[in-house]
């Protein structure tokens, strides 16, 4: 199985700077479960219009994180732990079910981003996502990923 | 519990169709071969997820792999006829 923990994240999704909006592999459980982390950089260009004199994390950055955190184990468990950095096995977010917002969340805060495979058919994956700060959840619900035929590019 | 009669259980089809991939159409309105996916009612592959889901909460039932998939979740008849051979062999 290949150990995906220290790996650099640019790795292990199909996306580029600058829009990795995953850190770091915490932990990975099976080929289910992943445990990742992101931290809000305070100097964030987004922050500054979300909201000035009151910057708080976007919605739509932390549903992306949360994309990007399922997306990885999709792909992982696609590919059976294996190496999942040359082939195909990208994922496309293709639904956000019943998403839910229950704080806001700070510049300067780390996330952490749970997500969990709950069913496959046919290359489309429904997964259940969480975000914490400091053990609370800021954020829950489910995505829906489907595979792509598109291929990585090779770097 | 007695079998379920051929219209009570297209109508329990229709019902879970339209719950699962919440479809704004009554269950009247969901003609037994209308084509479920694309041209037709207009279903795409993440409904047929939904759908699965749903009908392997229903009736205690797996749906294995695409193929199968393919062929029983075509029509709400496909479907009844695919709960049928499972349920009763």
């Amino acid at each position: 199985m290949d150990n995906i923990i220290n790996k650099d994240i640019i790795d292990l999704l199909p996306h580029g700077e600058p829009f990795i909006f995953v850190d770091k592999i915490i932990s990975v459980d099976g080929l289910n479960k992943i445990t990742a982390s992101r931290t809000i950089n305070k100097n964030a260009s987004y922050l500054k219009g979300h909201f000035p004199e009151n910057p708080i994390l976007p919605g739509v950055l932390l549903v992306e994180s949360m994309a990007q955190t399922a997306g990885v184990i999709c792909s992982y468990g696609a590919s059976a732990g294996k190496k999942i950095s040359s082939e195909c096995n990208i994922y496309f977010l293709t639904r956000i079910v019943d998403i839910r917002f229950k704080h806001p969340v700070f510049p300067g805060s780390t996330l952490i981003l749970k997500a969990e495979i709950l069913n496959t058919f046919n290359d489309v994956v429904k997964t259940r996502v969480e975000a914490e700060v400091d053990g609370k959840i800021v954020a829950e619900g489910e995505l829906v990923l489907s595979k792509t035929k598109q291929k990585r590019s090779q770097q | 519990m007695g079998a379920k009669s051929d219209t009570e259980l297209y109508l329990q089809v229709k019902k879970l169709i339209i719950g699962a991939v919440k479809l704004k159409k009554a269950p009247e309105e969901i003609g037994d071969n209308e084509v479920l996916f694309g041209e037709g009612l207009g279903l795409d592959s993440v409904d047929a997820l939904e759908l699965v889901i749903a009908i392997e909460k229903e009736f205690g039932l797996k749906i294995p792999d695409a193929a199968v998939g393919a062929q029983a979740l075509a029509s709400v008849q496909s479907i009844v006829e695919y709960v049928k051979k499972q349920k009763h062999g």
